[in-house]
């Protein structure tokens, strides 16, 4: 012990404490990301953008030996989509000039929905298995901000933002338990607050809770409310699966199927800005 | 000599942590069971406990546990520095310190180091909401189980450092080569 405490070991261990002290106070201090953190995110960030390009040309290459009959029956089941969505589109190109015609005639303004998208790609996954998140490889210099929504290519909402460096930001995924969007059932028009939960995060679901009453449906569409005006309306969250009563047997929520695929991102799309005219 | 021995050893543990991060960023956050992943970090922490004198191995957690906290967030800002250095002080005291433990030893290390790592998260979660506990501890158990096997790798990466650097060295840190001189 003598040894320990003449050879520097316990100021070490002092140092130690004391960055560690310091992490605490900055994280508590400050709403934003702490200088430690941030100046750490920034030197480690082309590490984990070279080592997720590396991973990325692996899963390429495994990917090219990839079952053919699987690859088979998938395109021809895409195929098929394909097909049903043209037909959806068609409908829906002849609902769109009708709305405009009778927009036209109550003279109504057109809403509009504009986003200010920046691409990123995802360098890191969350490390903890208490949370869900995911590090991105771009941050403040390309105008990303705590708060921003992350969507994938098909504008399913991913998560937010909660972290951001120079560099680099953290986005906390929709299934964390700490994460908590205004939502709306898309059918019904019904609000609640679409929610993490640690044993659905296992299951990659999220609950939905403080529904107003009225029938769900499983595959029920769920989107974000927008209400207060943090987050655009109109994003994609998940669609349900099933409802279930709480342990307290009171109270009931929806169990949501993310639309996004968390898992398996590689590229999502940070929404820098939005504007809704109406 | 002894000293030179006690800086290579240090310095080779200090290289051999950001490979672990890299394995665990690289291979394992991606591969989900149950959905969860493996966690190295731990095992690594109790591997370094059960072979290092008690005061070296609370140094080495602290340290590793402060790179983790910058590398990969917890559910606090120094969740794996309190885990991590929770573990060491546990481990060196109650491993015994006759003889250099082995693989089956050094397993056991690590399933008590994983279940010490959870328990914060555990507690956190009970403060929350008292009902997430039980998925809380079912969590930690799946990653117990999905860990433990890991430390085979662990042991066969820092093994090399042990042989070379703890030749002749007991765990009480006195050398047999001098008191053999």
């Amino acid at each position: 012990m003598k040894r320990f405490l003449t050879r520097g070991g316990v100021i070490f261990l002092c140092v130690s404490t004391a960055a560690a002290v310091l992490l605490c106070v900055a994280a508590a201090t400050d709403s934003g990301t702490d200088p430690v953190h941030s100046a750490f995110g920034g030197i480690t960030a082309p590490l984990r953008a070279g080592s997720a390009a590396v991973g990325r040309w692996v899963e390429s290459i495994a990917a090219r030996f990839a079952a053919v009959e699987e690859l088979q029956a998938r395109n021809e089941a895409l195929e098929q989509k394909v097909a049903e969505l043209e037909k959806a589109l068609r409908q829906a190109q002849t609902d769109s000039e009708e709305n405009r015609r009778l927009r036209e005639l109550l003279g109504l303004r057109r809403q509009r929905r504009d986003f200010s998208l920046e691409a990123a790609f995802v360098t890191a996954r969350s490390g903890s298995n208490w949370a869900s998140a995911l590090t991105l490889d771009k941050g403040t210099a390309c105008g990303v901000a705590i708060g921003n929504c992350v969507m994938d290519s098909r504008g399913a909402l991913a998560g937010v933002v909660t972290e951001a460096g120079q560099t680099w930001c953290t986005v906390t995924t929709v299934l964390d338990p700490s994460s908590e969007l205004g939502a709306k059932v898309f059918r019904t028009g019904e609000t609640g607050i679409a929610s993490g939960n640690l044993r659905l995060m296992t299951e990659n679901r999220l609950s939905l809770h403080f529904l107003e009453g009225g029938a769900l449906k499983s595959g029920d569409l769920v989107i974000t409310s927008g209400l207060g005006g943090y987050y655009p309306a109109g994003l994609l969250i998940g669609s349900v699966e099933e409802l279930r009563t709480d342990d307290g047997g009171v109270e009931q929520y929806a169990v949501l199927i993310p639309r996004a695929d968390i898992d398996g991102a590689t590229e999502l799309f940070i929404i820098t800005a939005f504007s809704v005219e109406k | 000599m002894a000293q030179g021995r006690v800086v290579y050893r240090r310095l080779f543990y200090a290289a051999a942590a950001p490979v672990l991060l890299m394995a665990q960023d690289l291979f394992l956050n991606g591969s989900t069971l149950w959905g969860v992943h493996p966690m190295l970090p731990p095992l690594a922490v109790a591997t370094v406990a059960v072979w290092q004198r008690r005061q070296e191995s609370l140094c080495a957690s602290a340290a590793f546990g402060l790179l983790c906290d910058l590398w990969m967030p917890g559910l606090i800002p120094c969740y794996f520095f309190l885990s991590f250095t929770l573990t060491a002080f546990f481990i060196g005291a109650l491993a015994p310190r006759r003889t250099a433990p082995g693989l089956f030893r050094v397993t056991l290390w690590g399933a008590a180091a994983l279940a010490i790592n959870s328990l914060p998260a555990v507690l956190i979660f009970a403060c929350r909401d008292r009902g997430t506990v039980p998925a809380a501890l079912v969590l930690a158990g799946k990653e117990l189980i999905l860990s433990v096997p890991l430390t085979v790798p662990v042991y066969v990466l820092l093994l090399p450092i042990r042989r070379r650097f703890d030749r002749g060295m007991s765990l009480s840190g006195v050398s047999h080569e001098a008191t053999s001189a």
